[in-house]
């Protein structure tokens, strides 16, 4: 009978049935072992990813490429359509936008007369590297990006990475020729904000939605729809003042971000890193709201200044 | 003697070739397709080569190359490190055991794909919820496991071409 099993089954021998039944209790041991080791998040976790990214790399470049193409190649027949329109459209808006060239050049001059009075001086930027995003992992687990740049190109831990419009996410692992930005859309992403015209401080968080919640508002402050959000740079992971979105309110009477970047459809970040700030190893600041003991110095972490401009 | 060694390369070379379209279709699930809409979530291929190859070629698709296809797969997706190792390992068990039981009766692939699929997506919006001790959102794994079982006969043609004309051919 046990004979008629395994030759049923497309084996050959009843020893291979049973390699592959021993088979599939081992690795399915294993993959429960690594899946309860992982909870522990050990960085080395993040480090192997980056290594199975790099490798992949090639193929990712060359597939985003072709799928760039398609999609290239579908809008400009989309366009083709409606080209007539557009253009109308167009020469209306660069009317109006002329108006506002204008407009902000004379701010621009006022600006600067202002900054020399005032001596401000903003978060130096020690660099900036363009890439191109090659892997979009928007699954239920987690939704990040994979860029084609990374410790060779001078990528570090902790960029800031923004598109033409807006912050999209930050860096948060570096492999040689690639890294992975988490969105703000991210369930574990949470981004110090700052809500103007108020300076209301809140903590922008991915939800299971997909979109970035405006968390922790101090009690009795409403916020105004359509209101600019940008980072506040509380934390030192970013610096403050880069643009983020205005605030939408949703149905169920919570504010959510209406996100300045086009994060579903990000195809190049530019990756920022700033100078002091930039190293999210350090301890965060004491929250100063909090009572704190009079022996305390007045600087509590002297390597990691509050960056000026606050 | 030349020949012999070639032959016993490419012989080499086709018996891992499941294993090879296993590994490409992890990276083609992450590649962005930038299309119109807020859909985000691209199908299990992964899957698909897991089933097609382990249930038509359980001797070139192993608990082995199941294992690491899932891991890779888990490196790259950002899901839990384990994760899709243990779907797979679990899902491509219940196929044949499912297929050596009804045998004939259930002989569909798509039928015994679909059951396959459902019982992945379930198995991997259970260990999420697990994992993160809160109850997940089940949408994203039910539309996850919709799109794949649709897509799958146009792949489940593809690889049996493969089979039929290139990995028979190499290892004969």
């Amino acid at each position: 009978m046990a004979r008629a099993n395994f030759k049923r089954q497309g084996w050959k021998t009843p020893i291979e049935l049973r390699a592959h039944r021993g088979g599939l209790i081992a690795f399915g041991s294993l993959a429960t072992i690594l899946l309860l080791v992982g909870r522990a998040e050990l960085p080395l976790i993040d480090d192997v990813r980056m290594v199975a990214a790099d490798a992949s790399r090639a193929v990712l470049q060359a597939g985003s490429d072709a799928a760039g193409w398609a999609s290239d190649g579908i809008e400009t027949v989309s366009h083709a359509a409606t080209l007539y329109g557009d253009n109308a459209r167009l020469r209306a808006e660069n009317e109006e936008l002329l108006a506002w060239r204008a407009k902000a050049m004379e701010y621009e001059r006022r600006i600067a007369a202002f900054e020399s009075i005032l001596e401000i001086s903003y978060t130096p930027i020690a660099g900036v590297t363009t890439a191109s995003v090659i892997a979009d992992t928007a699954g239920p687990f987690s939704r990040a990006i994979i860029v084609n740049a990374g410790a060779q190109q001078g990528v570090r831990k902790g960029d800031a990475a923004l598109d033409r419009f807006g912050l999209v996410g930050r860096v948060i692992a570096v492999g040689q020729a690639s890294s992975r930005v988490l969105l703000l859309t991210d369930t574990t992403s949470h981004v110090p904000v700052l809500i103007e015209p108020a300076g209301v401080r809140a903590i922008l968080s991915g939800d299971a939605d997909g979109q970035a919640l405006i968390q922790f508002v101090p009690g009795g402050v409403t916020l105004a729809e359509g209101a600019a959000i940008v980072t506040s740079g509380d934390g030192g992971v970013l610096p403050p003042g880069l643009p983020v979105g205005v605030v939408r309110a949703r149905a169920d009477g919570s504010a959510v971000a209406a996100l300045y970047a086009d994060i579903a459809r990000v195809e190049v970040v530019a990756l920022k890193r700033y100078e002091v700030i930039n190293d999210v190893d350090v301890p965060p600041l004491p929250m100063p709201d909090l009572p704190l003991p009079a022996a305390l110095p007045e600087t509590p972490v002297a390597s990691n200044p509050a960056p000026a401009g606050e | 003697m030349v020949v012999s060694i070639f032959s016993r390369f490419f012989r080499w070379v086709g018996g891992r070739l499941p294993f090879l379209i296993a590994l490409i279709a992890c990276i083609a699930a992450i590649i962005p397709l930038h299309l119109p809409g807020d859909l985000e979530m691209t199908p299990l291929y992964p899957l698909m080569v897991v089933f097609f190859w382990g249930t038509h070629r359980g001797d070139l698709m192993t608990p082995g190359p199941i294992f690491f296809t899932g891991l890779f797969y888990d490196l790259l997706s950002g899901a839990p490190p384990g994760l899709w190792a243990l779907v797979f390992l679990t899902c491509h068990a219940l196929a044949l055991v499912v297929r050596d039981t009804f045998g004939r009766m259930l002989y569909s692939a798509w039928a015994l794909f679909a059951l396959t699929c459902v019982a992945a997506c379930s198995l991997a919006w259970l260990l999420a919820s697990l994992y993160a001790w809160t109850i997940a959102d089940p949408l994203p794994f039910a539309i996850q496991a919709l799109m794949t079982i649709g897509l799958y006969p146009f792949f489940g043609f593809a690889f049996a071409f493969v089979e039929r004309r290139v990995v028979v051919p190499m290892r004969a």
